[in-house]
């Protein structure tokens, strides 16, 4: 069975996990589904610096989002540096954040994120996939999908 | 003399120390307990466990021997000593031994080991997930444990992102050696490879072609004792036609003289949370080791959706697996002919994937180049040394197929055959598939 081949013309994704996260299977099925819906990733896989997602981006044109899957619970201590990261960079680049990334949603890990430079957070693939292709332009607002 | 893995820490006994004390031991080895299985048509169970200190190591293991049921007793390590990171293990073991997720071995040392391996009389294996096992390969020996689980490909590529294969196999290479070297003064270390992978919907031949690399490999350093050890994947036909599949590959790529054993790991996948479909995927894979004529089941545990199980259900999970692996509740006869031709589909795709890498002289290279040109690969790999361009979907009975094949060497009959098992199957996307593969024991569905 050959694969779904449609054309990837809707931009290029950076995909990885956070820094202490080896969950590497819900990345390979993001970008299946990216891939089947019209986006070019560039899956970094597992066990990312904040500064990797960021460099990455940088390395390519037409970039639509960098997309961080965290399984572990740790997204507000892996992404520590991502906003100094993001403010080095010269293009604003949304950022999505997807994944068992907490124990217990609250307004503070919300905050946290936010401060870490998340512009979206995802709660499965249907709200990344409906995010990708709601957001407007590539101006970051913070919203929960 | 420096001996492979002892020379690592002055800590290590010398290897004359370490050849007088297993000359000393009169408990039988993994190899022993494996061999006698074999020849008699019986199927061993092991269970998983590991805690931290060594009252409760000591504890579980003894519990476990009590229950009656277990024949290989596992050492399971801990997360910290997995990575190496030694001293972290040691930390977490003076201050905070709940923390750790198995049995720190290399904190705790080989005397210790040696007195858990006494309290036992059943033998011992260590079971971990080290990309470099060398010092845990080296104080495990020390402590009279003669079986080590692990390969250069099976624990490195699911798991870590930043060792390379050159690496993995070199360290391995010094494993084997040291396992071949003790063999060869009449010491049996086995070797056990874990074909599970990624623990998510691993084709079988996916499975056997990473272990039987990793087996040629430990051959070549002299191992003459080993275990291909592989998923069960939900389907019975295709689990028994996998278990079949060993020792005829076993005689294709093997020394004569090396002995080895099959082994099922029950379903590692996403599992049930309800225990009566928990305990129905335990007992299936049970019976599919008996029909599959494993020699050994690493058992699984009703708990295993909801974190780490504890002793009863440890204890309760061997009750149900040797209960199907007696046979005596299923007293049907199989019927052969699509067993036989899963078989032989799985060996087709399997030799096609091996036989451009064993018979080069330097196997590991070849591999690794096989890996890093698709030629080999494995789905969902958390390291880039391969490409993970390969996905398993199931087709309409619940068989492990390839979505996409990748770069794999198959012929035009093998794809022509993975594609018309899956031809049945709704068309829907990959990435639903995919997704649909995994979760194919997890519905939530009421029974009816």
């Amino acid at each position: 069975m050959n694969s779904h081949v449609v054309p990837n013309t809707k931009g290029i994704v950076v995909l990885g996990s956070t820094s202490s996260d080896p969950h590497v299977v819900p990345l390979f099925l993001a970008k299946l589904m990216l891939e089947e819906n019209g986006y070019q990733v560039v899956n970094l896989r597992c066990f990312n610096a904040p500064e990797t997602f960021v460099t990455t981006a940088q390395d390519h044109e037409d970039i639509r989002a960098i997309v961080i899957s965290n399984n572990n619970g740790a997204a507000c201590e892996d992404l520590e540096g991502l906003s100094t990261a993001l403010g080095r960079s010269k293009t604003r680049i949304p950022v999505i954040l997807g994944g068992r990334a907490w124990l217990e949603f609250t307004p503070e890990i919300e905050r946290t994120l936010h401060d870490h430079g998340i512009t979206h957070i995802c709660k499965d693939f249907d709200a990344l996939l409906h995010t990708l292709e709601t957001m407007k332009g590539t101006v970051p607002c913070h919203t929960l999908a | 003399m420096p001996y492979p893995c002892l020379r690592l820490a002055d800590t290590l006994p010398s290897f004359g120390e370490l050849v007088a004390f297993m000359t000393m031991s009169a408990k039988p080895t993994v190899s022993d307990v494996m061999a006698a299985a074999k020849r008699e048509g019986r199927v061993l169970l092991q269970p998983r466990g590991g805690v931290g200190t060594y009252e409760g190591m000591r504890g579980l293991l003894t519990d476990i021997e009590q229950g009656g049921c277990a024949d290989i007793m596992p050492v399971t390590v801990d997360s910290h000593t997995r990575l190496g990171r030694f001293d972290v293990a040691t930390k977490c073991l003076e201050n905070f031994p709940n923390r750790l997720n198995g049995f720190p071995v290399v904190s705790h040392g080989y005397q210790v080991m040696r007195q858990l391996n006494d309290a036992c009389r059943k033998p011992l294996q260590i079971r971990h997930g080290s990309p470099d096992g060398r010092r845990l390969m080296a104080e495990a020996v020390a402590g009279g444990i003669t079986s080590f689980e692990g390969g250069p490909i099976g624990y490195n590529l699911p798991y870590c992102a930043d060792v390379s294969l050159e690496d993995s196999f070199a360290s391995w290479a010094e494993i084997d050696e040291l396992a071949g070297i003790l063999t060869e003064m009449g010491h049996t270390v086995e070797r056990e490879f874990f074909g599970s992978l990624t623990a998510v919907a691993v084709p079988p031949s996916i499975a056997l072609a990473c272990t039987f690399i990793e087996a040629v490999c430990a051959s070549k350093k002299g191992v003459r004792a080993m275990s291909i050890a592989i998923p069960q994947g939900g389907n019975m036909v295709q689990d028994i036609a996998a278990l079949e599949a060993i020792p005829i590959l076993a005689q294709r790529y093997l020394p004569a003289d090396c002995a080895v054993y099959s082994v099922l790991h029950q379903f590692m996948g996403i599992f049930p949370e309800d225990r009566p479909r928990a305990d129905a995927l335990i007992f299936s894979g049970a019976l599919a080791g008996y029909f599959g004529k494993a020699q050994k089941i690493v058992c699984k545990t009703h708990l295993e959706a909801k974190g780490i199980p504890d002793t009863a259900a440890i204890l309760d999970s061997l009750v149900l697996s040797r209960a199907g692996v007696t046979g005596r509740h299923v007293g049907l006869p199989l019927d052969r002919a699509p067993i036989d031709d899963e078989r032989n589909a799985i060996l087709r795709e399997t030799q096609e994937l091996l036989d451009p890498i064993v018979w080069e002289t330097d196997v590991a290279r070849a591999a690794i180049e096989a890996f890093h040109s698709g030629q080999m690969d494995i789905p969902f790999p958390a390291n880039d040394a391969a490409k993970g361009d390969i996905f398993p979907l199931r087709d309409a009975n619940g068989g492990l197929r390839f979505g996409s094949t990748g770069n794999l060497p198959f012929s035009k009959a093998s794809i022509d055959r993975n594609n018309a098992l899956l031809k049945t199957i709704p068309r829907q996307s990959h990435s639903t598939l995919v997704r649909e593969a995994m979760m194919y024991f997890s519905n939530k569905e009421p029974i009816s």
